[in-house]
């Protein structure tokens, strides 16, 4: 009956797939990549399939990597940029790690998307590459490689292992219908949360935005950010230190959403709930997703963002190539393609994404200046001049570990 | 020789398969649970990932989250799924001309839905800003989001259990309808011989009918809930997390040395529903359930 | 109990109707919705945009077609399995026999990822993950029981003595089998078959695991939504993904009422004169 050519063809299918998988790699020779010049470079990477390895969870991102930047990657360069989303940077870093650990050279990741304690983990592990970023032209051209926020992320140097894709900002958003007057400090955010129970809460930690939330809590609550740019282990009595902003979070949490009890998963979760009307403010480090959900219709139209007056925490975001990827020459490409201005400047538009730019507008030409300064960042979104001026620098990554620990001991199991 | 050994030839694809790739991978966890790791180098087996959970309080908080969520589950979808018989009998009793096929596809709707969309829907519906919570706004029983109780995302559990309910109730109820449908008719004319009522019948004669098949599809629904891990994973906290989800986190943690942990919560796991497996196969066997079931 | 029979069958109607059908309206409102605040019953303002995004984007019906795809090959490496296993199980006297059953059906008991995540780092080295075989490999545990305890059931109401019958009119082992026992056993392969397609189109851990990222199926495209992303985007593929699960088991019932039919139709005009 029809069985014999079911069997044939299962097999078939079994022996085809496993066959497609993988292609033999050619990697012995990448590191030459290092340091050829960019012609050799730009000619291996075309007709290769790169791999780009990112967060996932806004639709905004993807359709920017799939609509605006796949489709010229292709023309220009013949690349084939594939977008592989994940849930967590956390996975991309795990699985590198299982990689080293088995031995694998021919990895599928050909970019990743990653920056903070990633980066560092990934530097620890010896899971990049190596120094690729002065191979880029657009590096060179248009980057201030001097600059603290691109030599490093989140206190660790980069060392060219990864490079500057965009900057990110702490921003709070609100509704200006709901509350017109919204906190621009933690003190008054203090009598806020009272006044308006159960309309405020954060990302429990170790969520990306929420940790900052207790980050910028410790900046403001501790005596400012200076004291901590030294390394955690040199601060002899970091203990007594971090003590103020537990109580505050602690003296807060009853007015919460939720009373405290729980707090959202993910900033997904938080933003799901202010959309929803469930609370009146959320935040995130991205000043232009306000004005994108607007666009979407998930936020009300009345949706700002504002800083605290005393600023908040900015940091920049980087690509980087794994150690074992199989396209590096392709890798090398797009992220240089990514970080034209034209692509930066179409990235900034919360159209595609509103995402800042993470090159030097002084080194761009007036032309290019101009295009950037054009784009509308929508209502929602506060100015580049206005976001640049309330810049406070981030901690380095081994604090952050610290500090998500102590919010689990001091806050949540309160 | 071809004739004795023929069986088992027969069996061997089968079984090998499952030894080679099932139990094969539940080894590999074994020694690795014992800190087997000879791509780093350790090749000694110890107990200390067992010690080190052993005495982890969110070990046993996380023991006592499933326990509690994989009972609730399950009594809950034993309740709902006996109704959902009862209901599909009296439906068939009335209209005996139309097929009882229709009702039967329908309310096994629940069992052909993926765990992630039965997860979402709960969300959808229970959230404080869910669709239960808008039609009690709307009927003026409650005032504000917050009047609505926290049942997702919840510490306790409840979005889980409500998902279960949902899902599994069904299942409940494809257990006990044969056994209701061959209950009527005979046996209430006799009974009525006998001078019973209404209710002597359902106590006597109905209840422990059914007890024996409605007392291992609960226990069966029990098992799964127990080990499951999407619904939870969805519908949960991140502290305390039921055992499968606490496993992954540790899995997933970024240190390789929280793997063994992670396995040895999963070899205990395994161990526990081994045992209740055999528990439910036990009595299976004594109460002569399973046969012809499905 | 016979009292008010239609009172009880309405309200058993409604109650049911209730219980199954109502949860998929917030689905179904909040996936062409544009905003929906509460307290609002109905969303405000309608839009297609989620659809759009769900239907236009090649992922998506990428994803459909691997799961599906993976769900094939699955179930027919489960039958390949399973017939011969069970054949053996119910047609001959075995030794231990409760240690192959034990083996065969220990999956239902044991959750699937425990094996899944013990081997994973087995799969890597041999170059398993990532690739659509390895996948299927992680599939089948989860499934083979199923189909395993379907096909069995089947044997077991198949007498041996249609096939002794068969042999004796002269009909070779392998025509047998295709002529007497697999039409008998083909509603059970059937039931099997969708309690397998079923179960691993809804597989997301041990997809997750062994696929990491290269693999998508449905379950892993949806999840970033579900889990707090735009609840437009994640009711329109959640609605996608249940109606792709429901179309395969109807398809597969479908396809089994037409085999019967078009094996009728010879049998009938055999039977000679018409009444």
């Amino acid at each position: 009956m029809k069985l014999y050519p079911i069997t044939a063809i299962g097999m078939l299918a079994l022996a085809l797939s496993a066959c497609s998988s993988e292609e033999a790699g050619s990697a012995t020779d990448a590191d030459s990549l290092l340091t050829d010049d960019w012609g050799v470079i730009q000619d291996n990477a075309q007709g290769q399939e790169v791999n780009m390895y990112m967060w996932g969870g806004n639709d905004n991102i993807n359709n920017y990597l799939d609509d605006w930047v796949a489709p010229r990657m292709k023309e220009q360069h013949g690349i084939e940029l594939v977008r592989v989303p994940m849930n967590d940077a956390q996975d991309i870093i795990n699985q590198l790690l299982d990689e080293k650990t088995a031995g694998k050279t021919d990895g599928s990741m050909d970019i990743v998307w990653i920056n903070g304690e990633n980066f560092k983990a990934a530097k620890d592990n010896d899971l990049l590459w190596g120094d690729f970023t002065g191979q880029l032209p657009n590096f060179n051209d248009y980057v201030d490689a001097d600059a603290p926020e691109v030599s490093q992320d989140f206190g660790e140097p980069v060392e060219g292992l990864e490079a500057p894709w965009g900057k990110a900002q702490f921003v709070f958003v609100h509704d200006a219908n709901q509350h017109e007057n919204p906190p621009k400090s933690m003190t008054e955010l203090a009598d806020w949360v009272k006044q308006n129970p159960g309309q405020f809460t954060y990302p429990a930690p170790p969520d990306f935005t929420g940790s900052a939330f207790v980050r910028q809590v410790l900046y403001e609550t501790t005596g400012g950010h200076e004291q901590y740019q030294q390394p955690a282990a040199d601060i002899e009595d970091l203990e007594e230190r971090l003590e103020p902003m537990w109580q505050y979070l602690n003296s807060i949490e009853p007015y919460l959403w939720r009373e405290g009890e729980t707090y959202p998963e993910s900033l997904a979760k938080q933003d799901q709930l202010f959309a929803s009307g469930e609370i009146g403010m959320t935040m995130s480090y991205d000043p232009a997703l306000a004005a994108s959900e607007v666009l979407k219709g998930r936020f009300p139209e009345s949706t700002r963002t504002y800083l605290l007056d005393g600023g908040t925490l900015a940091n920049t975001h980087f690509l980087s190539i794994p150690f074992n990827a199989s396209d590096k020459a392709g890798a090398l490409v797009a992220i240089n393609e990514l970080m034209s201005p034209a692509a930066q400047t179409a990235k900034l538009s919360p159209e595609n994404w509103g995402d800042l730019t993470a090159l030097d507008l002084e080194k761009l030409s007036p032309e290019q200046q101009q295009a950037m300064n054009e784009v509308d960042l929508g209502e929602a979104t506060l100015s580049i001049e206005e976001l640049e001026q309330n810049r406070l620098p981030e901690l380095s990554s081994d604090y952050i570990d610290i500090i998500e620990k102590g919010w689990t001991e001091h806050v949540a199991k309160e | 020789m071809w004739r004795k050994s023929k069986p088992y030839l027969l069996l061997l694809p089968a079984a090998a398969t499952i030894i080679l790739l099932f139990f094969g991978g539940i080894f590999d966890g074994l020694l690795k649970s014992f800190g087997y790791f000879p791509a780093i180098g350790e090749t000694e087996l110890n107990l200390a990932a067992y010690d080190r959970l052993l005495h982890s309080a969110s070990f046993w908080e996380s023991m006592e989250l499933t326990l509690r969520v994989a009972a609730l589950s399950s009594l809950l979808s034993a309740v709902i799924g006996a109704l959902i018989a009862v209901a599909l009998f009296f439906l068939n009793e009335s209209t005996k001309t139309t097929s009882p096929k229709a009702w039967h596809r329908l309310f096994q709707l629940p069992l052909t839905i993926p765990h992630l969309v039965a997860g979402y829907i709960v969300v959808l519906l229970f959230t404080q800003s869910g669709f239960v919570s808008r039609i009690l706004a709307a009927f003026g029983w409650i005032d504000g989001i917050t009047d609505f109780p926290v049942l997702v995302n919840d510490p306790f559990g409840w979005g889980i259990v409500l998902t279960y309910a949902w899902k599994e109730a069904p299942f409940v109820a494809l257990m006990l309808y044969p056994v209701l449908s061959r209950i009527h008719g005979s046996w209430r004319e006799v009974s009525r011989v006998f001078g019973a009522g209404d209710w002597q019948f359902i106590r006597e004669i109905v209840v422990p009918a059914i007890m024996p098949a409605w007392a291992i599809a609960t226990f069966i629904v029990f098992v799964f809930t127990f080990s499951a891990f999407e619904v939870p994973y969805l519908l949960g906290v991140t502290y305390p997390s039921v055992l499968p989800v606490y496993s992954y986190q540790l899995y997933t943690s970024g240190t390789l040395s929280d793997r063994p942990e992670a396995l040895a919560v999963n070899m205990i796991l395994a161990a526990i529903t081994i045992l209740l497996g055999l528990v439910a196969y036990y009595f299976s066997k004594r109460w002569n359930v399973l046969k012809g079931w499905g | 109990m016979k009292k008010h029979p239609q009172l009880l069958s309405l309200f058993a109607f409604i109650a049911l109707i209730i219980f199954v059908v109502v949860p998929f309206v917030p689905l179904i409102l909040s996936s062409v919705s544009f905003s929906w605040r509460w307290p609002d019953v109905l969303p405000e303002s309608w839009s297609f945009r989620a659809w759009e995004y769900v239907l236009n984007d090649g992922r998506t019906w990428q994803a459909v077609g691997i799961s599906l795809w993976i769900a094939l090959i699955v179930t027919a490496v489960n039958i390949l399995l399973a017939l011969p296993a069970a054949n053996a199980l119910v047609r001959y006297s075995v030794r231990g026999r409760w240690l192959f059953e034990a083996i065969i059906f220990a999956p239902i008991i044991i959750p699937p990822f425990i094996s899944v995540m013990g081997i994973h780092l087995t799969f890597l080295r041999l170059g398993l993950t990532e690739t659509v075989l390895g996948v299927v490999l992680a599939h089948i545990a989860p499934t083979l029981p199923y189909m395993f305890r379907a096909v069995m059931i089947s044997y077991q109401t198949l007498s041996a003595d249609w096939e002794d019958q068969a042999r004796m009119l002269g009909a070779r082992a392998l025509p047998r089998f295709f002529h007497v026992v697999l039409p008998h056993l083909l509603p059970g392969i059937l039931a099997g078959a969708s309690l397998s397609v079923l179960i691993s189109l809804s597989q997301y851990l041990i997809t997750f695991i062994i696929g990491a990222g290269q693999v998508v199926t449905l379950p892993i495209l949806l999840f970033p939504f579900v889990s707090g992303g735009d609840p437009g985007i994640a009711s329109a593929y959640s609605l996608l993904y249940a109606a792709i699960a429901i179309a395969a088991l109807v398809g597969m019932d479908a396809a089994l009422k037409r085999y019967y039919q078009l094996n009728k139709a010879p049998q009938d005009s055999g039977k000679g004169v018409k009444p």
